[in-house]
């Protein structure tokens, strides 16, 4: 029974095991950079995940047709998770709301509007977009005007406008 | 029907019935709405299954607590899309700068007419008003102030960006 448990929380076994690469090399190889090591977790997560199916395909209740079955879904299952745990650490690094959420929290007793912009403004935002962009590759500054460098955040751009119209109707929260 | 099978099909009929919904109204606080439909497909899914005993013969046969796995497997699905769909409710900055300087062609876009509309009412008032909509903060004595909630969103953030001594976001 216990061997069944893990076969159906094999991919929250390896989640668990993809944030722990990913805390420890961050913080103890600080060179590898944040993206860097997200990737590593998430490449660790799935050759345990082939490990560990490879040793349960030694059972010999397991056959070959559902041991597929149970890479296939657990390798889904791990990936979605590592997708969300991405998401998890990017919104901290750049969402808004969690900022303004950090600013009230550090400020204790509220903060007025004012006190608030005083704290994190557009100018900020601005700042720290554009110069994440620069050093990123995927613009270009040059005599004053901005250029197009790499083109996938462009294209993740298109994409989501294109969800966008088909999920929401439109193209932007301001239409 | 194989867990993977029932899974997608179970998840794509959620996705459709949200579409439908989208389509006659957007509701105000989208993600629990999200999280509301996909988790009902999820329990009338295994009701049928568990009612019709052919089916559920073979989905026990293919895996071991197949109910359990199914539930994992569509649970995650949900989450990644429910992520995913975070990012589509708002305009990114970093996302509607690219397009801007797309939208220039190959003569570039000038520092200044980029830095045109990214102001506080672009750029951090609505986020402030989908906060107070989320009832993550409430506004009391004229100043912001969090709810239970949000501090818990908060302290999470902040734990979790102190274990990876990094510093504020945003």
């Amino acid at each position: 029974m216990t061997f069944d448990y893990f076969l159906v929380f094999m991919p929250v076994i390896c989640l668990i095991i993809n944030v722990l690469v990913q805390l420890l090399s961050f913080r103890y190889f600080k060179q590898i950079g944040l993206l860097n090591s997200i990737y590593l977790g998430f490449v660790i997560g799935i050759l345990y995940l082939l490990f560990f199916t490879s040793f349960i395909s030694f059972r010999p209740e397991v056959s070959l047709e559902g041991l597929s079955d149970i890479f296939v879904i657990n390798l889904i299952g791990y990936g979605c998770l590592g997708y969300c745990y991405f998401h998890f650490i990017n919104l901290g690094e750049t969402a808004r709301r969690i900022r303004i959420l950090r600013e009230l929290y550090e400020a204790g007793d509220g903060l007025k509007l004012g006190e608030l912009l005083n704290r994190y403004s557009a100018k900020e935002i601005f700042q720290k977009r554009t110069n994440r962009l620069i050093n990123s590759g995927q613009i270009i500054f040059k005599d004053g005007k901005y250029y197009i460098g790499k083109p996938t955040v462009l294209w993740i751009s298109k994409i989501i406008i294109a969800l966008k119209i088909i999920i929401l109707g439109k193209r932007s929260e301001f239409d | 029907m194989s867990v993977l099978l029932y899974g997608i099909v179970l998840f794509v009929i959620a996705f459709f019935i949200h579409l439908a919904i989208w389509k006659i109204r957007i509701p105000k606080n989208q993600t629990n709405v999200l999280f509301l439909i996909f988790l009902s497909i999820l329990l009338v899914g295994i009701l049928f299954l568990r009612t019709s005993s052919n089916q559920a013969d073979i989905f026990a046969r293919v895996l071991p607590l197949g109910y359990l796995k199914l539930c994992i497997l569509f649970i995650s699905l949900t989450l990644a899309y429910i992520v995913t769909y975070s990012g589509l409710e708002v305009d990114s900055p970093s996302l509607v700068m690219v397009m801007k300087v797309h939208e220039a062609g190959p003569n570039g876009l000038d520092e200044n007419m980029l830095q045109q509309n990214m102001n506080d009412d672009v750029l951090v008032l609505p986020r402030l008003n989908d906060l107070l909509t989320a009832k993550m903060i409430y506004v009391g004595n004229g100043k912001y102030k969090l709810r239970a909630t949000g501090a818990l969103v908060a302290k999470l953030f902040v734990f979790y960006r102190k274990l990876l001594r990094l510093e504020k976001g945003g």
